[in-house]
C-alpha cells in the first residue's frame, strides 16, 4: 500500500520532469505547487480550526478552572460555547493527512536525485514500463553552484531553509496582542498554545536549517519552494479572512469578556473556589482547600 | 507541529544512503570483499577467512579492491562529517597484504577525491585511475597516492576504465565515452550516445565496446572514436560486456544473454539466451562456459538471485541454481580456482554472504557469512 502510494507520486514527478524538459528544478516547483494545491482545503480548514480555538481559549480556560471537579458542568459549559474537547485533535487531522504525502515527497526526491546504482535499479522497478527512462537519464543534478544529490557545500540552502520556514511560521501564528494588553491579561502565560506556537516560532526554523545542512540540495530546495509557497498562500488566506478575522477578534473580546464575567461570578459566589494566577498551580489551590477545612 | 519534528528526525535518519552492494575481486586462490565497514580476503581453497581491514570512522566500502602483486587499491564510499556537516571525506587506500596478518597502509589519500567510489579502480603500473561519483576521473600515482591529472565529465562514474596502449577510456553517466591522454588526461576523442553509461567499456585490438541504456552495444574505433557498428538489446546493458576469441559476450536487464562477432557486430548465436531475471552483473567465462549471474525482481522487497551456465558457443544450457540465501546478486562473480564465488546481501538482514559454487555442476562449495 505504502509501496503503491510512493510509486504513485514518482511516476507522477517523471511524468513532469518528462514534460518540463527534463528539467528537474522546474519539475519539483510544478510538484510542490500541486501538492500544496491539493492540500489547500485542508491547510485553510485547519487554520480556522486554529483561529477558533485561539479565540475560545479564554472561555475554554475558565470554564476548565471553575468546574474542574465537576467534570459534567465542565461538559455541559463546553456544549454551550460550541466547543468539544476532541476539536484540537480534529483540527490536527489535516496536518495528519499532509504527513503521508510529505514523507512519501521526501523518498520520491531521494528515488531520483541520489544518483547511485542502486537507487537506479529501485527507480527503473518502481517507474511504469510506459514511461522510457532512457531518455530521462541521467536526471539533471546540477543547479547554480550546486549538485542536487549533495549537500550544499555553501550552506546558503540551509539558511534559506532556515529563513523561509520562519517567515512562513510567523505568517501562519496568530497575531499577538499589543503588550500592553497581554501583559494586563497574563495572556501570554496563561494560554499553553500560544506558548507553544511561541517556541515553535523560533525553534523549528533554526532545526530545519541545521538539518537542512545534511539533506541534499534537491531536498533542500523543495523545502525553500514549499515554504515560498505556504507564505504565498498563508497571504492568500490572510486577505481573504481579513474580514473573517476582524469578527473573529470581535467574537474573542466578546468571549474574553463573557470568560472574565464567569470568573467574577465563581470568585463571588465561592471565595474557596478561588482560582490561581497559574493554572498549573494545583498545589496551590490544594493548600487552599486545606486551609479551608481547617477554618 | 509534533509532526514536523517527527518528520524532521526521521528525514535525517532516511536521508543516510544505504549501501547494498558489495564488491567482489580476485587473485590468485584468494576472494576479496569491500562492504560495509570492512575489507575481507578469503582463502578459497581452505574456505576461511584470511584477514579483514576496518575503515576508520563511519567510513563504507562499495566498490570491488583491485589487486595486483599483493597490494589492493580501493575507494571508499565515504565517511561523512556528522549530522550537521555539509562535508564528506572520501578516501583512496593501497593496502599491502604481504606477509601480514592483516593488510598494512602503503598509503591513503584523504584530499584528493571528492566524490563516492562505486566501480573498481584501473590498476596501472603507473597510476591508479578512479572514477567518482562527483564526475571526476582522477589519476593517481601509483607509488605515493599523488594525484597525477584529472578530468571532468558530466555526469557521475559508475564503471571501471579499460586502458590500451596510451589511452584511458572512460563511460559515464553523462551518455558520453571518452578517450583520455594516457599521461596528461587530456581528451583525445570523446562520443555522445542516445543512453546513459554504467557499463564499462572493454577493448580489444582496436575496438572499444561499450553497452549503454539505449539498449545498445556499441563498437567504436579505438583512435579515433568513429562508430564502427552496433548490436541491439532488449533493453539497458549494465553488465561489462566480456571480449574472448572474436566475440563480444553482453547482457541486459530483461534477462538475455548475447553474442556477436567483435569485428562486425553480427549474431553469433541462432538467438539470444534469456536466463532468470534481470541481468546487471557481467557475464563471466572460464573454458567453454559462460556464468550468468541474475536476480528476479518480481518481488521488488525481496528480489531472488539466480546463477546460469550455459554453453559459450551456443548458449545452451548446463546448469543452473537459484541462490540458497534470500537475496538478489549485483556484485559481478568471479572465478577462483574450480569454483564461482558471490558476494549477496540477504534480504532480510542485510549481511553478506559470501557463496562459492563448482564450476562443473553448480554444487554450492561453501558458504560464509562474515562476522560484522
Amino acid at each position: 500500500m505504502w509501496n503503491a502510494f510512493i510509486n504513485l507520486m514518482l511516476n507522477a514527478m517523471v511524468l513532469l520532469y518528462q514534460a518540463l524538459g527534463n528539467n528537474f528544478i522546474l519539475a519539483l516547483v510544478v510538484f510542490t505547487v500541486i501538492t500544496r494545491l491539493i492540500m489547500l482545503p485542508l491547510n485553510i480548514r485547519q487554520q480556522r480550526s486554529s483561529l477558533r480555538m485561539q479565540e475560545m481559549q479564554p472561555q475554554i480556560q475558565a470554564i476548565q478552572k471553575k468546574y474542574r471537579d465537576n467534570p459534567q458542568k465542565m461538559q455541559e459549559e463546553f456544549t454551550k460555547i460550541g466547543y468539544s474537547p476532541t476539536e484540537p485533535l480534529m483540527g490536527c487531522l489535516p496536518l495528519l493527512l499532509q504527513m503521508p504525502i510529505f514523507f512519501a515527497l521526501f523518498r520520491v526526491i531521494n528515488l531520483m536525485l541520489d544518483s547511485t546504482p542502486q537507487s537506479l535499479l529501485a527507480l527503473t522497478e518502481r517507474v511504469s514500463s510506459s514511461i522510457d527512462l532512457t531518455t530521462l537519464l541521467p536526471i539533471g543534478n546540477k543547479f547554480l553552484w550546486m549538485n542536487l544529490a549533495l549537500p550544499d557545500p555553501l550552506l546558503i540552502l540551509p539558511v534559506l531553509v532556515a529563513g523561509s520556514m520562519f517567515v512562513q511560521q510567523k505568517l501562519l501564528s496568530p497575531p499577538t496582542k499589543p503588550v500592553d494588553e497581554s501583559k494586563k491579561r497574563g495572556a501570554a502565560d496563561e494560554n499553553p498554545m500560544a506558548q507553544m506556537n511561541q517556541s515553535m516560532l523560533y525553534t523549528m526554523p533554526i532545526m530545519f536549517g541545521f538539518f537542512a545542512m545534511s539533506f541534499n540540495a534537491g531536498l533542500a530546495i523543495y523545502f525553500i519552494i514549499s515554504n515560498v509557497i505556504g507564505v504565498a498562500q498563508g497571504l492568500f488566506v490572510r486577505s481573504t479572512m481579513a474580514s473573517a478575522k476582524e469578527e473573529s477578534e470581535m467574537r474573542r473580546v466578546e468571549r474574553s469578556k463573557a470568560a472574565e464575567l464567569l470568573l467574577a461570578e465563581g470568585m463571588t459566589e465561592d471565595e474557596e473556589d478561588a482560582i490561581p494566577n497559574n493554572p498549573q498551580d494545583n498545589n496551590a489551590t490544594n493548600k487552599r482547600k486545606k486551609r479551608s477545612g481547617k477554618k | 507541529m509534533g509532526w514536523v519534528l517527527l518528520a524532521a528526525v526521521w528525514l535525517v535518519g532516511c536521508n543516510t544512503p544505504i549501501v547494498h552492494w558489495p564488491g567482489l575481486s580476485a587473485n590468485g586462490n584468494k576472494a576479496y570483499v569491500a562492504y560495509g565497514s570492512q575489507v575481507i580476503a578469503l582463502d578459497m581453497d581452505a574456505k576461511q577467512q584470511l584477514w579483514s581491514y576496518t575503515g576508520e570512522g563511519s567510513v563504507q566500502f562499495y566498490a570491488p579492491p583491485a589487486v595486483r602483486d599483493g597490494t589492493l587499491i580501493l575507494g571508499d564510499y565515504g565517511s561523512s562529517g556528522g549530522l550537521f556537516s555539509t562535508g564528506l571525506t572520501v578516501s583512496v587506500y593501497a593496502l599491502d597484504e604481504s606477509g601480514a596478518s592483516t593488510p598494512t597502509k602503503r598509503w591513503l589519500r584523504d584530499d584528493i577525491i571528492t566524490g563516492r567510489v562505486f566501480a573498481e579502480p584501473l590498476y596501472l603500473d603507473d597510476l591508479v585511475i578512479v572514477g567518482t561519483s562527483d564526475n571526476q576521473i582522477v589519476a593517481l600515482n601509483t607509488a605515493d597516492g599523488s594525484k597525477v591529472w584529472e578530468f571532468s565529465t558530466g555526469n557521475a562514474i559508475w564503471s571501471q576504465p579499460a586502458h590500451k596502449d596510451n589511452l584511458i577510456f572512460v563511460t559515464s553517466v553523462d551518455r558520453r565515452v571518452y578517450a583520455l591522454d594516457h599521461d596528461t588526461g587530456t581528451v583525445v576523442w570523446e562520443t555522445e550516445l542516445t543512453g546513459a553509461n554504467a557499463s564499462s567499456p572493454v577493448v580489444d585490438d582496436n575496438l572499444v565496446y561499450v553497452g549503454s541504456f539505449d539498449s545498445t552495444l556499441h563498437a567504436f574505433d579505438m583512435l579515433t572514436g568513429e562508430a564502427v557498428w552496433t548490436a541491439p538489446a532488449e533493453d539497458w546493458v549494465w553488465g561489462k560486456p566480456l571480449y574472448a576469441d572474436g566475440i563480444v559476450y553482453y547482457t541486459d536487464l530483461a534477462g538475455y544473454v548475447y553474442a556477436v562477432d567483435g569485428r562486425t557486430g553480427e549474431a553469433a548465436w541462432p538467438t539470444p539466451i534469456q536466463v532468470t531475471g534481470s541481468i546487471q552483473a557481467a557475464p563471466v567465462l572460464e573454458g567453454d562456459t559462460l556464468y550468468i549471474a541474475s536476480t528476479d525482481p518480481s518481488t521488488v522487497e525481496l528480489p531472488q538471485g539466480y546463477i546460469t551456465a550455459i554453453s559459450r558457443t551456443d548458449g545452451s544450457p548446463v546448469w543452473n541454481r537459484v541462490v540458497q540465501v534470500n537475496a538478489p546478486i549485483h556484485a559481478t562473480p568471479v572465478v577462483v580456482g574450480n569454483s564461482l564465488v558471490i558476494a549477496v546481501v540477504q534480504n532480510d538482514s542485510a549481511a553478506l554472504e559470501v557463496l562459492q559454487y563448482d564450476l562443473q555442476n553448480g554444487t554450492q562449495l561453501w558458504s560464509f557469512v562474515p562476522e560484522s
